[in-house]
């Protein structure tokens, strides 16, 4: 039998117990896409197959021999393709959980609040939540579990605070910008400035919004990287995440617009004026009210789409590029599929943090264009 | 005969997952064909071109995406 397995992969076989689960199905199958260093392991972990063999038959031979294996090629492919291309399985490594997955290598191991056993490390039930905020155990609307990706989020705002804070203090000093992380900094902040906030808000206007634009973007972009790294995942890949940033920027634009003009003259600025017949006007201006302010909600609801869309296809795309590997697993293309999965998932790596740089930097583009358009009427 | 190998998708969601796909390679297409010809035109104003081309293509994919993710939800 040909297969190179870690024991992570019969954990994650006894996590879907109504999935087939043999020996012929053991791959290097683990955390799609943010396991790249493993991958490259596993090209050089034939030797420890046995070691790890039996480690998964000591801990979960009831399962070990439940199907037999297929006869025919297609036949292990379906099996194969079940299992691994099964889409909530899919998802389920995308989406926010309570725990965060590591390599069988590390030896983790942790058993979540259903009872199934992952390799990895959980995320503390710090508030001890038993029971949804909002919604029944059944259906969960809202648990109040500290969970993954509000985890990550803390730590991007805590190291936020702590590379800003020491930036502000430098920039306090007065003296000139000198090294590589307070030059690179520096140049960041300063392209927000100049080249995104304002050309879209004005000179004068823009050192009001410029501390909520940069928050913005060095946030989203601290999200979108962390997807990057193996066992974390982006928090940006949650529409709840995306949604409440979108939000914030309504409640801004909206919101200094109203400062600026007063509520009804700031829902009178949404209508340009228009030299019409009394009669045209009291036809037109209604309709182009309504869809301007049809128009306002939609551009900010797909401010958050946008974000949520690329991060999460992205890394879902990537999962299944390294979920054809474990559909390959136990035939013969193994040999061609695992290398090319391997390389493909790095290039596809490499495009996901453009893609990071890119929607950040989108994301505070678009914010600041509509906190723009909001402060000058049209 | 030999078994063929099926997906769980249903083949509708690819079908839409196609179109929207074409939908956005046109899109981008063309706006990657202005640029090159603008860069052309005027090869001073390439870093300003550049940005919008990747601005505008950034918007469409978000389309894109959004109409790819509800076709694998639906599909």
């Amino acid at each position: 039998m040909n297969f190179d397995d870690k024991a992570a992969q019969a954990e994650a076989e006894a996590d879907h117990a109504d999935h087939v689960d043999d020996d012929a199905v053991k791959t290097s199958h683990d955390d799609h896409g943010h396991d790249h260093d493993d991958h490259s392991h596993d090209e050089h972990d034939h030797s420890h197959s046995e070691a790890g063999h039996d480690h998964t038959h000591d801990a979960h031979s009831a399962d070990a021999h439940s199907v037999e294996k297929p006869d025919t090629m297609n036949g292990q492919l379906q099996v194969n393709m079940d299992h691994y291309l099964d889409m909530p399985h899919l998802m389920a490594h995308v989406q926010d959980s309570t725990f965060v997955e590591t390599p069988a290598f590390m030896g983790l191991e942790h058993t979540d609040d259903d009872g199934h056993t992952h390799s990895g490390f959980g995320i503390p039930n710090i508030f001890g939540v038993t029971q949804p905020l909002i919604g029944t155990p059944e259906k969960p609307f809202l648990t109040g579990r500290l969970t993954k990706f509000v985890a990550i989020e803390l730590v991007v705002a805590i190291l936020m605070f702590v590379i800003f804070y020491w930036l502000g203090q430098k920039i306090k000093s007065g003296k000139k910008p000198k090294g590589k992380i307070w030059n690179a900094l520096e140049s960041m902040v300063v392209f927000i400035r100049d080249e995104v906030a304002r050309p879209a808000i004005g000179k004068k206007d823009t050192d009001r919004f410029l501390p909520f634009i940069l928050t913005t973007f060095f946030f989203v972009l601290g999200l979108n990287l962390f997807g990057m790294i193996p066992g974390f995942g982006s928090a940006t890949g949650s529409i709840a995440v995306t949604g409440v940033l979108a939000l914030f920027v309504f409640a801004v634009v909206v919101g200094s617009g109203i400062k600026k003009m007063g509520f009804v003259q700031f829902l009178k600025a949404q209508v340009p004026t228009m030299d019409l017949p009394p009669i045209l006007k009291a036809i037109l201006v209604p309709l182009i009210f309504v869809i301007e302010i049809f128009g306002m909600l939609v551009k900010h609801f797909v401010l958050a789409v946008r974000l949520f869309a690329n991060m999460f296809a992205g890394h879902l795309v990537l999962a299944i590029f390294v979920a054809f590997i474990g559909v390959a697993a136990g035939t013969g293309l193994y040999y061609a599929v695992a290398p090319i999965a391997v390389l493909g998932s790095i290039a596809f790596s490499c495009l996901e943090l453009f893609v990071a740089f890119l929607q950040a930097y989108i994301f505070a583009f678009l914010a600041s264009l509509f906190i723009g358009s909001a402060q000058h009427a049209h | 005969m030999e078994e063929i190998v099926t997906t769980g998708m249903s083949s509708f969601a690819g079908i839409g997952i196609g179109l929207a796909v074409i939908g956005a390679g046109l899109g981008i297409g063309k706006i990657g064909g202005s640029a090159v010809e603008g860069i052309a035109r005027q090869p001073d104003a390439a870093g300003q071109i550049q940005t919008a081309m990747i601005i505008a293509a950034a918007l469409i994919e978000g389309a894109t995406f959004f109409a790819i993710i509800m076709a694998f939800i639906a599909g």
